[in-house]
């Protein structure tokens, strides 16, 4: 526009009228050079007339905003301890937020890196609570609906397969998937292609994609890498691409390296294909919307073919659902994967957030705090500015933009201080059992969280003194001779700083009940009986799945490895099960009991478990009657069972089970006879704790068990076992995987992960604002003390008792304090039951836990204030009141 | 800084200086040489200008709107850049051009009470 041109132009035309000048005066007659010489002095200064000119186009409040970033900064570099104190606070509480933030949005929000994540779905069925599942022949139905659905896709959750490599066999975690798995998604290759509809046909060559952690970590980034032949499970395959980094499958927190094609499932279940007898939960269909098709117009479509499958005979038993209700097909967004992990985390997300922004109020009220001391020191600074022409305005935007800038720099600080944390976390929850892996690389959506809340931050902590400090009387204030100026502190100030430390402890309060009730929950589930002998056992996962060593002799396998460990003195004992306890795994099975009274399917359901004779001594779980299994349950004599007690309490009440005779319901094999009855034990994780449990001999399973997890009661450290017990497993069964090494007490850890992060950063987080609160406190009490020196000094003259004085000062923190307490504890009453799902053993308004979390708060309160008590109390009074 | 060499000259102040190029640019477009000679030539040689602060001028005024700049020919049919004055500086101009006759009407009745 004009100012381009204009600006552009602004040397020639500079030129052209000195020149036009030299020409006048030359042509007055004056000599050239003198001319020049006075031209130039006629014009004046050209820099400066640019500078000038240039000077007019630029935006008024952007040059007033660099002037107050110039003056903040010179602000803050004369007080480095001030600024140092602020910024560090704000990045504790900034970096807080951003960490669990982090965590939030990589559980809870996320989309996946999948093209158009809204039009996708899963294809779930169910009466009261649908799940995503189906068989291969179902599949084909869904896809041939072409009218509402683009592409139409299912895969297998995430499983392990074993990578020969040069050292030995290591599991890798695999998924198989249809053929068109990345076309359906929208999922970009790295490098090669990605599996086809081709290479999902039985008889096809056997192809596989990696993903790129796995590329990285087994193939050091090989460009080469396509191409090239592994062995899976014995296998060769060729691997013909490589996902793009950020691709993590459809099933958050897992995070499959090798994808293989469905096909290669034929080879096990030559059926598979085709085959109407299973339906796999663990197999979701993914479908994308047709463009132009609303979901519920899909989702009456899946109903429709899931009734039409169901009116099928053969399929007639599909979902005969105990209570009756109807069951309907329909569709589950898939925009943001499965909902296992969500549905587990989403709630302690939640908190902890709610828990860290407590955190940051409590800082921000230290800050607030803080300069609004400050802003009375420069009371002075302030007055002349104003009396000079500055603006109420003007002198608080001044001050909001050192408050904004003190964010800034915090919030800087803190998203470093972040990624420490969530690298920390991250690491924790991706060992044990069942690891989650995140990536938690900072993101977009993180940044723009944290920049959100560091500027939301600025503007609270920095509008109170920005208000308060601008309420400036200038002429008292100039008159004043010192700092502390008694006559006329504004009245927001002095009094809005023991409100603000109450509220930070009443928020401490509320955290450290919190806290104090997840610490004791974590307390209360890791102690709690569950009914075996965990000290000194060591766990151990023997896999001879898809090997060279039959599957039929695992029994076998187990007798001999006991045998051998105990005779050498290693272990106590040793035994195998399928379903070692403290582990998700398992199946349920209604059972029938003739001649006991009828029930409900539902109600007969009790949980199977395969075991080794030496099981129950192993574990420590006593026999209550008739006996264990021993050699004589072999795999061709009578089927025998062992039960627990609630199983026999719930099916034979006061009666004896022994010599019963029991069976799986719509099982056609012949019937069990129980044999003993044993002392009840949690099965699957404390929370449920114990279950219905069935045990058979594992020599007697009609389906050979090929993955068993073995448990040894061990004399000395797991160390010294895990190092032979691989050698001692290859010299007895080639090809047997030995994986999985763990103690029982890091196997109950791993179902507690939840529970340990929530106690662990809910403690963290409540001595972060213990910390931050005390340190307010003091500083409000020393300011106190600082205000009423002469006071004090004049006392302590007239023969008052040092303790008095202490006293006397501390009376005034225990008021604020009081108050803070109260308050915490009423909020405390009314927000725990947020936290009640979560709780174990203890409810959400536990008296003991507030009531120490109120003591503690008290003590804590009272040691921060003592110390300016104290040198209250050892002021001369000479000196002060001399000073007068 | 030319004050010292003309003792008649009276400083102009930048309100001002503004009003006196707008007028003069009324009688047709100008560059910077003109119009400094013009006001010079205009007042008598009274008023001096200083030349550089025309620019800061100018370009004030053409951000207000009150002046547009463009090229044109000059006398000797070479091409340079002309400012003028646009319509809604014609009208700004006959707004302080009023503002400014008050003015000097009211501090010259306090200077000279008006005789008898």
């Amino acid at each position: 526009m004009h100012r381009k041109r204009a600006l552009e132009q602004l040397d020639r035309d500079i030129r052209d009228h000195i020149d036009q000048d030299v020409a006048d005066r030359i042509a007055r007659g004056i000599a050239p050079d003198e001319a020049r010489r006075q031209a130039l002095v006629a014009f004046g200064n050209v820099t400066v007339t640019k500078e000038d000119t240039r000077a007019v186009w630029t935006v008024r409040w952007i040059e007033q905003t660099l002037q107050d970033l110039r003056y903040a900064v010179r602000m803050l570099r004369r007080a480095p301890g001030f600024t140092a104190a602020v910024v560090l606070t704000l990045a504790l509480g900034i970096g807080a937020n951003t960490a669990i933030f982090s965590l939030f949005e990589a559980i809870v929000l996320r989309t996946l890196p999948v093209n158009s994540p809204d039009t996708l779905y899963f294809v779930a069925q169910g009466a009261e609570r649908a799940a995503p599942g189906g068989n291969y022949p179902y599949v084909e139905r869904i896809r041939a609906r072409t009218d509402v659905f683009a592409g139409v896709t299912a895969y297998f959750r995430s499983s392990s397969v074993k990578v020969s490599t040069e050292e030995g066999i290591e599991t890798a975690r695999s998924l198989t998937v249809s053929g068109n798995y990345y076309e359906v998604l929208g999922v970009a290759m790295a490098i090669g292609r990605e599996l086809s509809a081709d290479d999902d046909r039985p008889g096809a060559g056997l192809v596989a994609v990696i993903s790129d952690g796995y590329w990285s970590r087994r193939f050091g980034r090989d460009p080469q890498v396509a191409g090239r032949t592994i062995t899976v499970d014995g296998r060769p395959t060729v691997i013909v691409g490589v996902t793009a980094a950020g691709f993590s499958g459809l099933d958050p927190g897992a995070a499959p390296e090798i994808t293989l094609p469905m096909a290669v499932r034929t080879l096990d279940t030559p059926d598979f294909l085709t085959s109407h007898e299973t339906w796999y939960g663990d197999m979701p269909i993914v479908a994308r919307l047709a463009p132009g098709i609303a979901a519920d117009q899909a989702a009456a479509v899946v109903d429709g073919v899931l009734q039409q499958y169901r009116s099928e005979p053969e399929n007639a038993w599909l979902f005969a659902n105990p209570t009756g209700g109807r069951v309907r097909g329909l569709l589950l967004p898939a925009g943001r994967g499965t909902n296992g992990l969500r549905d587990q985390y989403t709630q302690s997300l939640q908190i902890l957030m709610a828990m860290v922004c407590l955190v940051l109020f409590v800082g921000c009220a230290n800050v607030a705090s803080l300069l609004l001391a400050r802003g009375q020191a420069r009371a002075r600074e302030l007055a002349v500015r104003a009396s000079i022409g500055a603006g109420r305005t003007r002198l608080a935007r001044q001050l909001l933009t050192e408050s904004l800038l003190l964010a800034l720099l915090g919030g800087g600080l803190g998203l470093l201080l972040a990624q420490v944390c969530t690298g920390a976390i991250g690491a924790v929850v991706a060992t044990g059992a069942t690891p989650i892996l995140l990536d938690l690389h900072p993101n977009a959506m993180v940044l723009v969280f944290t920049a959100t809340i560091t500027i939301l931050t600025g503007l609270v902590f920095g509008a109170a003194p920005a208000i308060a400090c601008t309420q400036v009387d200038t002429a008292p204030a100039l008159k004043a001779l010192g700092a502390a100026s008694p006559s006329s502190p504004s009245r927001l100030r002095w009094s809005t700083r023991p409100v603000l430390v109450a509220a930070q402890i009443a928020l401490c309060v509320l955290l450290a009940s919190g806290a104090g009730l997840l610490v004791r929950t974590l307390q209360n589930l890791e102690t709690r009986d569950s009914g075996f002998d965990r000290r000194q056992l060591l766990l151990v996962a023997l896999d001879a799945r898809r090997t060279p060593f039959p599957v039929t002799q695992v029994p076998a396998l187990c007798d001999a490895l006991a045998e051998r460990l105990v005779q050498r003195g290693d272990v106590l004992s040793a035994a195998c099960a399928r379903n070692i306890v403290m582990s998700s795994r398992g199946n349920a099975r209604p059972l029938d009991v003739p001649g006991a009274p009828p029930l409900p399917e539902n109600a007969r359901v009790v949980f199977t478990n395969m075991v080794t004779p030496e099981y129950f001594r192993t574990l420590g779980i006593g026999v209550a009657a008739g006996r264990a299994f021993d050699t004589r349950d072999s795999a061709t004599a009578e089927p025998v069972a062992v039960i627990n007690r609630s199983l026999a309490r719930h099916f034979f009440g006061t009666e004896n089970p022994i010599g019963r005779q029991v069976h799986f319901y719509q099982d056609k094999g012949p019937s069990m006879r129980i044999v003993g009855v044993v002392e009840d034990a949690t099965q699957r994780n404390v929370r449920e704790g114990v279950l219905m449990t069935i045990y058979t001999p594992l020599a007697q399973v009609r389906e050979p068990e090929g993955l068993v997890t073995m448990a040894a009661r061990i004399r000395s450290t797991p160390a010294a076992l895990a190092a032979s017990l691989r050698a001692d497993v290859r010299a007895l069964s080639p090809g047997v995987v030995v994986d999985n090494i763990r103690t029982m007490d890091q196997q109950i850890g791993s179902t507690l992960v939840r529970e340990r992060l929530l106690a662990f950063l809910s403690t963290a987080f409540g001595l972060l604002a213990l910390a931050m609160a005390c340190i307010g406190l003091y500083g409000v009490v020393s300011f106190d003390v600082s205000r009423r020196l002469r006071d004090i000094g004049v006392r302590l003259a007239l023969g008052a008792q040092r303790v008095n004085v202490i006293w006397q000062v501390l009376r005034t923190a225990l008021v604020v304090s009081l108050a803070g307490i109260a308050a915490g504890l009423a909020a405390t009453v009314a927000a725990t039951r947020m936290l009640a799902a979560l709780l174990f053993d203890v409810t959400s308004r536990d008296p003991l836990t507030l009531a120490v979390a109120a003591a503690l708060l008290l003590l804590t309160a009272m040691a921060a204030s003592f110390l300016p008590a104290y040198r209250a109390s050892r002021i001369d009074p000479i000196v002060v009141l001399r000073a007068d | 800084m030319s004050t010292r060499k003309s003792t008649g000259r009276i400083e102009l102040l930048q309100g001002t200086l503004d009003l006196l190029i707008l007028r003069t640019l009324r009688l047709g477009p100008a560059n910077g040489h003109e119009i400094a000679k013009a006001i010079e030539r205009g007042s008598d040689d009274v008023l001096q200008v200083q030349q550089g602060s025309l620019y800061p001028a100018l370009h004030r005024l053409i951000r207000r709107g009150w002046v547009s700049f463009g090229e044109g020919t000059s006398d000797n049919n070479r091409r340079a850049n002309y400012y003028r004055l646009t319509a809604r500086g014609r009208k700004q101009l006959e707004i302080e051009t009023g503002k400014w006759d008050r003015l000097a009407r009211a501090i010259a009745r306090i200077l000279r009470p008006a005789e008898g």
